[in-house]
């Protein structure tokens, strides 16, 4: 009777995933195994090979690209990762009209679509943009910004974008962190620094490599920003990506690229879930 | 009461006879159109401007967006040519580029479009260009081609050749940028004229491989203009779409690219372009495309097409062509009014220079990546 019981349990259940799970099945997995496949193909003979990740990986312009994405997401993950930190301590400890503003306006550039707000950078930022015509104005100086075209002009619209999505996350963390354990130390003499590196570092700093996964995941395989902002060449992967599916129509060499910035993603990914799987040992909340 | 009503009715009636009538006599006929939504207005201009002095003829738009699938006029053609149908719903083929022509000839053949008569269509005679594939079956009715797009207030004689344009380039550093083939039909003409000058005439018609082989002299001499050309944050820059080097030239950032004529003087007529841009053709040209009205050969209303046809080339026609879409007229512009004339900055074509390098093109949008936009 018992066994009936939890027979049908298990039986309702499985009915109420498998909806989801065919759906991921049919518009994921399928057409994931199918790029695999198409990446391992030689575009001339249709045989079994590996010359289209040869090709990506040793050809100059393509390993041009690949570097030149890495660095691009890499210096992304660290500005903004130290930049959301400082807003996320700035916003959650401290305690007055001006933090209080701050933790409210943070947030604006999420709403803004990301077309939209990439030309007002653009319009700010180009050498002839407003920047130049203050100073131009101001100083009577003609001075050019430089960052169009550049890693320098990517990597800040990213900043620009990606800093409420993490501080967002990270003050959801520190928020988290008990008031009264802070109270019990500062109550038997522990310093300001000192409630920092022994407390709210260790204790918001899952929370911090979890954002930072998530910026770097959203930025490996961006397309707007890098193709109205960054040059013809290099490239980060995702207008190439494009330039390689749409105006070459290599198809095979497309899905190795695909399949590449799918592996970069899901090694973070997994790196997200492995995280955020480990109890955290001082956690006091149940997770 | 009841009388009123009923003379109401009557009267209301014979109204709508008195406006039916003459809709119910008149020969009514599809144009198939096709391209942006310009296309589809600058038709309904030219058919109401038609109508008001044409009572017995009524055309009717099947209008498609560009884009959307394959067009259903040309497959329909297509598939009755080779079921030997003897009649088609479709009067007018409009908007014919080149490769839409090549399609009929390859699939079809020339002999289902009619040959155009030129009795039926006496202003035949001052249109000034004629199609490649088929000029005496399609009247060229509109043309865009790509110009140079040079700020007049820097430039006092631009380059009449492309030595000179060469020439120019290299005395006016980075002053001249041309956008990513690969992202628009501007920087692509500037690319294919460059190889395909130094190369036989009849490859710029042609998708044999062959040609690839000797693409590398044309490489060479874009590699020799690279460091001259448009550069900012230090580095040569390559525009990305039609649109990126018109913006540098409004800016004043550069004072010359290649762009397309129709683009640019629109932009012009609306204030995004200053009234200093203006346009310049080299020789050799740089390539456009003329686009033309055709007539199935199996149409029953050839008599009523032709005599809208003859509209379409009219100069009343012409000068709503112009003002609607920026399109190059096709007939000599001096029959223009000068208001209009001043909309097209003084540009005539008579012969255009067309690139059909089939899958030729996407290769070798590929070559200059991997050669010229690498360049430090």
């Amino acid at each position: 009777m018992a066994d009936k019981q939890q027979w049908k349990q298990k039986a309702f259940g499985l009915a109420l995933v498998m909806p989801s799970f065919l759906v991921i099945c049919l518009l994921v997995v399928y057409p994931i195994t199918r790029s695999v496949a198409l990446s391992f193909t030689d575009p001339a003979t249709r045989a079994f090979s590996l010359v289209n990740y040869r090709q990506i990986f040793t050809e100059p312009f393509m390993s041009g690209n690949i570097t030149y994405t890495l660095v691009i997401v890499a210096f992304t993950v660290l500005i903004v990762g130290v930049l959301s930190y400082l807003l996320s301590l700035y916003i959650t400890f401290t305690d007055g009209w001006f933090s209080r503003t701050i933790a409210k306006l943070y947030i604006i550039p999420r709403f803004i679509p990301t077309i939209v707000a990439v030309y007002a950078i653009l319009n700010v930022i180009k050498d002839t943009g407003a920047l130049n015509r203050i100073v131009l104005a101001l100083f009577g100086v003609d001075w050019k910004p430089s960052l169009m075209y550049t890693q320098k002009g990517i990597i800040l619209s990213n900043v620009w974008f990606n800093i409420p999505f993490s501080t967002m996350l990270i003050s959801a963390g520190l928020q988290g962190i008990p008031r009264s354990i802070i109270e019990s130390a500062r109550d038997v003499g522990a310093g300001k620094l000192r409630v920092f590196l022994s407390m709210i570092l260790p204790l918001s700093f899952n929370d911090f490599l979890i954002a930072m996964t998530f910026v770097f995941m959203g930025n490996v395989a961006a397309f707007t920003t890098p193709y109205l902002i960054g040059a013809r060449s290099p490239m980060m992967l995702g207008v190439a990506l494009q330039q390689e599916f749409s105006t070459f129509q290599n198809m095979e060499r497309s899905a190795a690229i695909s399949v590449f910035l799918f592996l970069l993603s899901s090694l973070m990914g997994g790196f997200y879930i492995y995280k955020s799987m480990k109890a955290n040992k001082w956690d006091v909340t149940d997770r | 009461m009841r009388r009123r009503t009923v003379l109401c009715t009557v009267l209301v009636v014979a109204m709508a006879m008195i406006g039916v009538l003459p809709a119910l006599g008149a020969t009514k006929i599809n144009l198939y159109s096709n391209g942006s939504d310009n296309v589809r207005v600058q038709w309904e201009a030219l058919i109401e401007a038609f109508s008001k002095t044409n009572k017995d003829v009524q055309v009717v738009q099947q209008y498609q967006a560009s884009g959307a699938g394959t067009r259903t006029d040309l497959t329909k053609l297509i598939a009755a040519w080779n079921a030997g149908q003897k009649d088609i719903d479709i009067d007018i083929m409009a908007d014919m580029g080149e490769s839409e022509m090549n399609q009929i000839k390859t699939q079809a053949s020339l002999d289902a479009l009619l040959k155009l008569d030129a009795k039926q269509l006496p202003n035949w005679a001052g249109v000034l260009s004629k199609s490649i594939i088929a000029p005496d079956r399609a009247l060229v009715y509109r043309g865009t081609a790509v110009f140079l797009a040079y700020n007049s207030a820097y430039v006092k004689t631009p380059p009449k050749t492309e030595d000179e344009l060469h020439a120019w380039i290299k005395a006016n550093p980075g002053k001249f940028a041309y956008n990513d083939p690969g992202t628009g039909g501007a920087g692509s003409a500037f690319v294919t004229t460059t190889i395909y000058n130094l190369l036989p005439a009849e490859a710029l018609q042609s998708a044999e491989e062959r040609w690839m082989e000797r693409w590398f002299a044309g490489l060479a001499v874009l590699k020799d203009l690279h460091p001259y050309l448009y550069k900012a944050s230090g580095k040569v820059q390559y525009t990305v779409k039609n649109q990126g080097s018109l913006d540098l030239l409004a800016d004043g950032s550069i004072w010359m690219c290649p762009a397309w004529a129709d683009m640019t003087l629109d932009q012009k007529s609306k204030g995004l372009l200053p009234a200093s841009i203006k346009l310049a053709q080299i020789e050799p040209s740089l390539t456009g495309t003329p686009t033309s009205c055709v007539i199935p050969a199996m149409s029953k209303n050839a008599a009523a097409a032709y005599k809208f046809l003859n509209f379409v080339v009219s100069v009343q026609a012409q000068d709503l062509l112009v003002q609607n879409m920026k399109a190059i007229p096709v007939i000599d512009t001096k029959k223009l009014p000068p208001a209009t004339l001043e909309l097209l900055s003084g540009l005539q074509m008579k012969n255009y220079r067309i690139a059909a390098l089939g899958g030729l093109g996407t290769k070798l949008n590929q070559r200059w990546t991997q050669e010229i936009a690498i360049l430090p």
